[in-house]
């Protein structure tokens, strides 16, 4: 044992063995008012900055120099729009077109930092700097799912009124099922923020806790020296295809995030049916 | 001028059919049943979130209705089944849509068998 830590290097030992460590939050600036209201600028917000102007780098680069046969990056940009596009016609119509833009800007955030959250952390880096996964936090997905049926309750209102309470009062109900139906319906409907919030945070959360515990295997096999040693190569194929399989997860979620607030929108659309 | 936008918007027109054209005889990428494998996990897996956490609203509506009406534990006992209820009304809801999907593709007409 006293051999092998002095013939590992630093970066091999199994330093951070807890794997709930990546998702903790470092106060970068502190800020509070009323001793307790934290408005502190942390890792999180600086990774949530660091996503937006990613995309702003992103589509400024491929919508610069527009060409009417796309070369490289500005095909990658008019494939995010199409593909967001398509997806908005197909679920709302022509009357979802005024939706695209509050569901491209959705899906793009929520990709970018499923996506830059699996950037590897760049070794003795400082806390703060860690890399950081924010949809791994509840929070960010509840406050996002927030927006989405927020959106969709405050479209419908404004649209049919009252009317769009017939939501919760399917059509062909007969009269005296409707006392039943419509608690049901409510439950249904209060559910979908919860969710949509849920299932994002949940992909995100459990990903990153397998790769590292895979990566701790790989640090504790090392050092227990022997033949285990060489067993260490299993749990280190075994992050490669778990870190193949997140990054179908990091875009998947998003889709499903994004293909899930349009659908609730078409309900904003056409609340009775 | 005018002639010219009308000449581009020819070009862009005859662009467009030549693009569409070219996209229709790109070979598939994956055969349907390759694809269907992870969409119908993830449907699955989606659904099954969807209907526990019906299930935890609709308990934890029950029992907050309640609390405030003085009756914590009879909310609790009512909002379960309403949470279970709109559970399987997604669960039902998610299946019928996929299913009517699948059908409109292999041009099954509505009703039963």
């Amino acid at each position: 044992m006293g051999m092998t830590d002095q013939v590992l290097p630093a970066l091999l030992k199994p330093m951070a063995a807890d794997p709930m460590e990546q998702f903790e939050i470092v106060e970068i600036f502190p800020l509070s008012f009323n001793d307790g209201v934290s408005l502190a600028f942390t890792n999180s917000s600086l990774f949530m900055m660091f996503i937006v102007l990613s995309a702003l780098l992103f589509f400024t680069l491929a919508t610069q120099r527009l060409q009417l046969i796309p070369t490289g990056i500005q095909s990658m940009g008019e494939v995010a729009y199409e593909f967001i596009a398509k997806m908005v016609h197909d679920t709302m119509g022509e009357e979802g077109r005024q939706f695209f833009p509050f569901v491209f800007t959705l899906f793009t955030f929520v990709f970018l930092a499923n996506f830059l959250g699996l950037l590897p952390t760049i070794p003795g880096a400082p806390h703060a700097i860690h890399s950081f996964t924010v949809t791994s936090h509840i929070i960010v997905t509840f406050t996002l799912a927030i927006l989405s049926v927020g959106l969709v309750v405050g479209y419908g209102v404004l649209k049919h009124g009252v009317g769009f309470l017939k939501l919760f009062a399917p059509s062909g109900v007969p009269l005296w099922l409707l006392p039943l139906i419509t608690p049901i319906e409510i439950v249904s409907f209060l559910s979908r923020p919860v969710s949509l919030a849920v299932r994002l945070f949940a992909n995100m959360l459990a990903g990153h806790v397998v790769l590292k515990v895979f990566a701790g295997f790989v640090g504790t096999l090392l050092t227990a020296g022997g033949v285990l040693s060489v067993l260490s190569i299993v749990p280190m194929l075994g992050i490669v295809g778990v870190f193949l399989l997140e990054f179908l997860v990091a875009f998947l979620q998003a889709f499903v995030f994004a293909i899930l607030t349009c659908i609730y929108l078409q309900d904003a659309l056409h609340p009775s049916h | 001028m005018t002639g010219d936008n009308e000449r581009d918007r020819s070009d862009l027109d005859d662009f467009g059919e030549r693009l569409a054209k070219a996209r229709g005889e790109e070979p598939k990428a994956k055969t349907k049943a390759e694809a269907s494998f992870g969409a119908s996990a993830g449907d699955g897996l989606r659904i099954a979130i969807e209907f526990v956490v019906s299930v935890f609203v609709g308990t934890g509506l029950g029992y907050t209705i309640g609390y405030f009406l003085g009756h914590p534990v009879v909310g609790l006992i009512l909002g379960m089944p309403i949470g279970f209820a709109a559970g399987l009304r997604t669960v039902y809801r998610g299946m019928t849509a996929n299913t009517a999907a699948a059908d409109e593709e292999r041009d099954v007409p509505d009703g039963n068998d």
